[in-house]
C-alpha cells in the first residue's frame, strides 16, 4: 500500500493515471501531454508499474500502458486529485500583490 | 472460477452439511417436523427439507463457479489469478454456511437458545457483503481472459472497462447489503438482498454487452 500512496502522491503520475482511465496509450502519446523529459516520464512509469497501478504491453518497439487500479486505488486517485495532494501550495494573496509591485 | 483445492473443500462442506441434516432427521419420529424449542416466535416446528437448503446453496455456488470456469479460457497464469480472486468468497461463504447449518441443527437440539438469531443473521449478511466487496475491489486488476460466448468475448480494453464497472458495482452491492442488514427488519432482508443480487448481475451483464458494442481504441 505504501507504493500506491507514493505513486499517487505525485501530480504528474496522477495525471498519467487520469489519461489512462480514458483509454490505453503508448509512451509517445502520453509524453505529448507533459512538458518533461522522456527519461523523467519513464521513471514515473516505473513507479506506477511497481505499485501495480498500470500494466505495460510491448508490441514491437511500442509499449502500451493500461490502467490497472483496484476500486479502492481508483477512489484514492480521485480523492488525491480533489484534495490536490503534492501540488505546489498557492501563493498567499498579499505576497502575490507584493511581487506584482 | 474455482481451483481444484477449493472445489474439494466445498464438496466437503456439502457432504458435512447434508450428513448433519440427515443425522438430525434420523433422530426424529417424523422427519417432516423438525422441532425448535426456542426462537423469535417461541417453540415451533419447521419442515425437514429446510435443513437441506444450506448444502443446496453451497452446491449452487460451486456449480456457478465451475460453470463460469468452463465458459472462459486463457493462459494458466491468468486463470490462476481469477481463481485466487474467487477463492476468498467461495471458501468464506462455504465456512459461514457450514457454521450456520451447525447453529440451526444445534438450536433444533435445544442448544444456543441464548443467541439472538436476528443479530446472527444480520452479522452473517454483513460478513458476506464484506467478502463480496473485497473480491470486487480487486476485480479491475485481474488479467484478460477470453469468453467462449461471442457476446461476452471482450478485448483487453473492453474487459478492463467492464471489470472496473463490475468492481464498483460489487462495492455498491456490498454497501447496500450492509445497509439493509443493519437498518431493515430481518424478515425482509433476504428478499431485498436477492432482488439486489439480481439487479447487480443484470447491470453487470448489460454493461458488458454495451461495452462490447462500443468501438475499442487500438492498443
Amino acid at each position: 500500500m505504501n507504493l500506491v500512496f507514493k505513486a499517487l502522491s505525485d501530480p504528474t503520475r496522477r495525471q498519467i493515471l487520469q489519461l489512462l482511465r480514458k483509454k490505453p496509450m503508448n509512451a509517445g502519446e502520453l509524453a505529448e501531454h507533459f512538458a518533461i523529459a522522456k527519461s523523467t516520464l519513464s521513471a514515473h512509469f516505473a513507479i506506477l508499474r511497481e505499485a501495480d497501478l498500470i500494466e505495460a504491453h510491448k508490441s514491437g518497439t511500442v509499449i502500451t500502458y493500461m490502467l490497472k487500479a483496484s476500486v479502492l486505488e481508483d477512489a484514492l486517485l480521485s480523492f488525491a486529485d480533489t484534495v490536490g495532494i503534492g501540488l505546489p501550495k498557492p501563493t498567499p494573496l498579499r505576497k502575490a500583490k507584493g511581487h506584482a509591485k | 472460477m474455482i481451483d481444484r483445492k477449493t472445489l474439494w473443500i466445498l464438496w466437503l462442506f456439502i457432504a458435512a452439511t447434508a450428513a448433519a441434516a440427515i443425522w438430525r432427521l434420523s433422530l426424529l419420529p417424523d422427519w417432516t417436523q423438525v422441532p425448535f424449542p426456542a426462537g423469535r416466535d417461541g417453540p415451533h416446528t419447521e419442515h425437514g427439507l429446510w435443513l437441506f437448503v444450506t448444502p443446496l446453496c453451497i452446491l449452487l455456488m460451486l456449480a456457478l463457479a465451475w460453470g463460469t470456469q468452463r465458459l472462459v479460457s486463457g493462459p494458466d497464469a491468468a486463470m490462476q489469478a481469477h481463481q485466487r480472486n474467487s477463492k476468498l468468497v467461495l471458501l468464506g461463504t462455504g465456512v459461514i454456511a457450514t457454521l450456520m447449518q451447525g447453529f440451526v441443527i444445534g438450536r433444533s437440539l435445544g442448544y444456543g437458545n441464548g443467541v439472538d438469531g436476528d443479530v446472527l443473521s444480520r452479522g452473517v449478511i454483513v460478513l458476506v457483503a464484506i467478502l463480496i466487496m473485497i473480491q470486487g475491489n480487486s476485480m479491475p486488476k485481474l488479467p484478460w481472459i477470453s469468453s467462449r460466448f461471442p457476446a461476452f468475448d471482450l478485448d483487453p480494453w473492453q474487459q478492463v472497462r467492464s471489470r472496473r464497472f463490475a468492481g464498483r458495482m460489487s462495492i455498491a452491492f456490498g454497501l447496500a447489503m450492509i445497509a439493509a442488514a443493519l437498518l431493515l427488519p430481518v424478515s425482509i432482508v433476504p428478499f431485498l438482498v436477492m432482488a439486489l443480487a439480481l439487479s447487480y448481475l443484470g447491470v453487470i451483464v448489460w454493461h458488458a454487452l454495451k461495452v462490447k458494442r462500443e468501438p475499442s481504441p487500438a492498443p
